[in-house]
């Protein structure tokens, strides 16, 4: 199976919550707050939200 | 069902990691589709508190959680029991709001380990999520 490579869309944002389209071709917002984001792609369909590390490295709990 | 890992910025190196498409839900209100970390190592699921202040979801705040961190950072988390969409079913579970946006969102152990066999083939860039009983709904 191929990986899906957001490398290039998400490494701009540092923090905060990104908005792409469901098929991960292109960044469709961006904000620092989760509520803030979901009131600007609330009625836009096919919105997937990833939250912004500045290293997804060490993303472990 | 199977489900590829992504590819995210990192160092050294860029991170592989399993990520699902996680919707949050609360009676009549929802999130957009949400990517969470599959994550084998958290003994339960949380998220930031702000999703749980989109949906209106009241936490315990009698029954707060230590997470506790990789590098032994401690957040304070609430459950809430919420509805989430995934790997095609809706499951109510408790999920652990806290933190600000730098809470990571996790699908953790309990409850969700119970429920489904779940196995990483990282080596194949994919992993795999199994229901282990037909019952959709789970309270």
């Amino acid at each position: 199976m191929t990986r899906i490579n957001l490398t290039k869309l998400l490494q701009k944002y540092k923090s905060g919550w990104v908005a792409l389209s469901s098929d991960y071709s292109r960044v469709v917002g961006h904000a620092e707050k989760f509520i803030d984001l979901q009131k600007k792609v609330k009625d836009k369909k096919n919105i997937v939200v990833i939250q912004a590390f500045d290293n997804y490295y060490n993303y472990v709990s | 069902m199977r489900y590829p890992y992504f590819l995210a910025p990192g160092q050294p190196r860029s991170a592989s990691v399993p990520l699902i498409e996680v919707i949050y839900k609360n009676r009549s209100k929802n999130t957009t589709s949400v990517l969470a970390l599959v994550d084998s190592g958290a003994a339960v699921s949380f998220a930031p508190l702000d999703v749980a202040l989109w949906l209106g979801i009241r936490v315990d705040k009698k029954k707060g959680l230590d997470i506790r961190g990789f590098n032994n950072s401690v957040t304070k988390c609430y459950p809430g029991m919420t509805t989430i969409h995934i790997s095609g079913r809706d499951i109510d579970i408790p999920i652990y709001f806290g933190g600000g946006s730098n809470l990571q969102c996790i699908i953790g152990q309990d409850p969700f380990f119970d429920l489904t066999k779940v196995m990483f083939e990282r080596y194949n860039n994919s992993f795999s999520i199994d229901w282990i009983n037909k019952k959709s709904r789970v309270n």
